[in-house]
């Protein structure tokens, strides 16, 4: 849980947003999805954690934020524990929402939503309810807001990165031949779950080397697929822990039971580039520096690395991309995913890192550890 | 049956639709998020777990379906079963106008529920004449027809949720963290093949005429709950396997029994035995309602909502399941039972405790194997 005051803050630069745009109101719509920076938007004005299906917010140019529940303890709940400031009661949402509009004499003018997260039948409703109220997509903007990066989000995000690291201590520790992949995802799932984790984002692959290739699917779900690893294999693990409304992330590969020079000499140098790239991760740098730093490192010592160096994190998962065409500007505070991925092999490395004035400070610990 | 062979013949009943409706074409979204009704349209025709962003099928009558998905590894499961039409790009909506574009959309069906407003944009912008059909309640209609896969993957979900149960009753005990446990508890089913869990837990001490025991809730950062002796613990065990999900709730008690808390089981187990009875083809969610509200009313009790739902690829199938719910239940509709009855009428919740039943003509056939006993840990 973020403090008052934060919560204080957001809702102040929400109100100002509001007001800036010529808006009547901005209407969030909450859900589970982990996805890019349209989705977050809900979470982090709100610092509610939607579990089930869909949840809504109404901010208002003074401040407010008024969300509908179906009772009572619904909205003494909310008003304790998130940024919401109160509530009405109303077994439909959108019903109470017009409830709030109609209240505040809201009924024309332009109101601030994320159309990719409202569902279609709200909007027509909307449309059929509030004609004269005119729906305008503010993501990008809400977006801008998000990338201020206050205190309390960076010592959130610091502290998921230490929980990424324990969840693939957890796993590295139990790696062995005859453990299925569903398997290695809950223990590292379990082990950060206790540590605060509200949520996790898990990928693994696995698979042999044969006559120097990789023979893996990519990275996958465990839900989609799923194998027993044998030793032998070469795993890679992406371990995103969800800490406070914040995502963390690192990327791990590791050899089941062998030892691999070749990787291991892969491994160093994308710890190299990664460290080379961390240098450009300071405030007001752009983006695409950082990437083609890390690329060039690796292409310098015969490496190929996947173009995507990494993202951005925050209250959603995917924020910004590091790539070499993004010229948008880092920001104090930022947690970015630094990951270096061998277009060859798709062996892969990856820790979150924290932009500050003088460059990157790591933030999963020292090195990517043993192979 | 193969889960190939088995979308082959859902695909199928997708086909019948969109010729009975006179559709064009039909898309449906898949998200990462929990809901109701129309959230498991997608992975229906999929299998596909959609565990980042959006998912998209377009589907058009007499050809394979193409699905547009964000990256290389949500394609991957995909081509296992059994789609070979996968188009990867980061801004799904492209290659969805752009397979739609390959024919005239005079109607085109979607759910609603599931279809970004940002989508129905676009879709109005290109085709602004086209009719656009909501499709939900034929597809829910399809999906109430139970295949033996899906009683089958029912089956093993609900052993997922057994076993979960006897996890906590192993590992509940005076000085326990309840984080501790909740983690024990997810990890037990994820480990057994859960692909997600939505589990909500509460520690107190039962009362029947206050609120000692908590509302269940789900798991949240900072938590010092401790268990402490006497405690009474609520748990609503939920796991997804293969997108169907499955629930038991219960009630135990730690190092002592907790009389209040015994008086109401006896009373919750005699509402859900009732009710299971008459768990036929044919009963609406109403009629179900209607009997257990008269049941707590007949033992001196206020009936209060939830008292359960049906199960499935959504967690809330038939949507919010209230007196005026028309929905009928049909032969292996899975539906969990779970009353709240209680002593006074401000009071919002009473003893968790629920099974699930597959709809049978002689009546509910339970799912879960979950001891009803009245444990004392």
């Amino acid at each position: 849980m973020f403090s008052t005051q934060e919560g204080a803050r957001r809702r102040t630069a929400l109100a100002a947003l509001i007001r800036e745009q010529g808006l009547q109101g901005v209407y969030l719509i909450g859900n589970r999805t982990t996805s890019h920076r349209s989705f977050g938007s809900f979470r982090y004005f709100t610092d509610d954690a939607v579990f089930y299906f869909l949840e809504s917010v109404l901010a208002l140019p003074d401040g407010e934020l008024l969300s509908v529940v179906e009772h009572e303890m619904g909205r003494l709940g909310l008003v304790e524990t998130t940024f919401i400031t109160d509530a009405v009661i109303d077994a439909d949402q959108l019903g109470g929402i017009w409830k709030i509009l109609r209240a505040r004499n809201i009924t024309r003018g332009k109101l601030g939503v994320v159309k990719e997260v409202m569902p279609a039948t709200w909007l027509l409703r909307f449309e059929k309810e509030m004609p004269e109220l005119e729906l305008v997509d503010v993501s990008e903007e809400l977006y801008t807001l998000r990338r201020v990066r206050s205190q309390e989000e960076i010592e959130s995000q610091q502290q998921g990165a230490k929980i990424a690291r324990e969840g693939w201590d957890a796993v590295r520790s139990a790696l062995k031949g005859g453990m299925s992949e569903t398997e290695a995802v809950s223990l590292a799932e379990y082990a950060m779950q206790r540590l605060g984790a509200e949520e996790s984002f898990l990928l693994i692959t696995s698979g042999p080397v044969s006559q120097g290739k990789m023979q893996r699917p990519a990275l996958h779900n465990t839900a989609c697929m799923t194998r027993t690893m044998e030793k032998g294999d070469v795993v890679t693990l992406e371990i995103a822990p969800r800490y406070n409304g914040c995502w963390a992330r690192l990327t791990r590969t590791a050899c089941l039971e062998w030892e691999d020079p070749a990787l291991s000499e892969k491994k160093a140098m994308a710890e190299e580039a990664m460290l080379a790239a961390s240098r450009e991760l300071r405030a007001g740098a752009p983006i695409g520096r950082v990437a083609e730093t890390m690329l060039a490192a690796t292409r310098k010592r015969g490496l190929t690395l996947d173009p995507l160096c990494g993202w951005i994190m925050g209250t959603d998962l995917c924020e910004e991309p590091i790539t070499e065409t993004n010229s948008t500007l880092l920001t104090e505070g930022m947690t970015v995913l630094l990951r270096a991925e061998e277009r060859l092999s798709t062996a892969a490395w990856g820790d979150s890192w924290q932009v500050t004035p003088d460059g990157g400070v790591r933030l999963s610990g020292d090195s990517f550890g043993n192979l | 049956m193969d889960i190939v062979s088995e979308l082959r013949s859902r695909y199928c009943g997708l086909e019948r639709i969109m010729e009975e409706r006179g559709l064009s074409a039909a898309v449906l979204v898949g998200n990462s998020a929990v809901g109701p009704a129309a959230y498991g349209a997608y992975r229906y025709f999929t299998d596909q777990r959609v565990f980042y962003h959006l998912q998209a099928m377009v589907a058009r009558p007499g050809k394979q379906a193409d699905i547009c998905c964000e990256s290389v590894q949500a394609a991957e499961g995909l081509r296992q079963r059994g789609f070979s039409l996968i188009h990867v790009c980061p801004e799904i909506l492209r290659p969805v106008l752009q397979c739609l574009r390959e024919q005239p959309i005079r109607r085109l069906g979607i759910c609603p529920d599931m279809f970004p407003a940002s989508w129905l944009d676009a879709v109005r912008d290109q085709w602004p004449a086209a009719e656009l059909v909501d499709i939900t309640e034929d597809i829910f209609a399809l999906r109430c027809q139970r295949s033996e896969y899906e009683l089958e993957v029912m089956r093993r979900g609900a052993q997922i949720a057994d076993l979960g149960y006897e996890a906590v009753c192993d590992m509940a005990r005076p000085g326990v963290r309840m984080a501790d446990l909740h983690a024990y508890l997810d990890y037990t089913m994820r480990r057994a093949g859960a692909e997600e869990v939505f589990t909500l837990m509460s520690n107190g001490r039962f009362s029947l005429d206050h609120v000692g025991l908590p509302c269940i809730q789900p798991f949240s950062w900072p938590d010092d709950r401790v268990i402490r002796y006497g405690d009474c613990l609520g748990m609503e065990i939920t796991p997804r396997f293969q997108g169907y999900w499955t629930q038991v709730v219960r009630t135990v008690c730690v190092g002592e029994l907790n009389e209040d808390l015994a008086v109401a089981h006896r009373l919750q187990l005699e509402a859900i035995n009732e009710t299971a009875h008459i768990l036929k083809p044919g009963l609406s969610l109403r009629e179900m309602l209607a009997f257990m509200w008269d049941f707590s009313r007949k033992h001196g009790r206020f009936p209060k909502l939830p008292f359960g739902h049906i199960l499935g690829l959504d967690l809330d199938e038939g949507g919010r399941t209230d007196l005026e719910s028309p929905v009928k239940l049909r032969e292996n509709t899975e539906v969990v039972l779970h009353p709240t009855m209680v002593t006074k009428e401000d009071m919002a919740f009473s003893i968790f405790w629920g099974d699930t039943f597959l709809v049978t003509a002689v009546g509910g056939r339970k799912v879960n194997k979950a001891d009803t006993s009245l444990r004392v840990l």
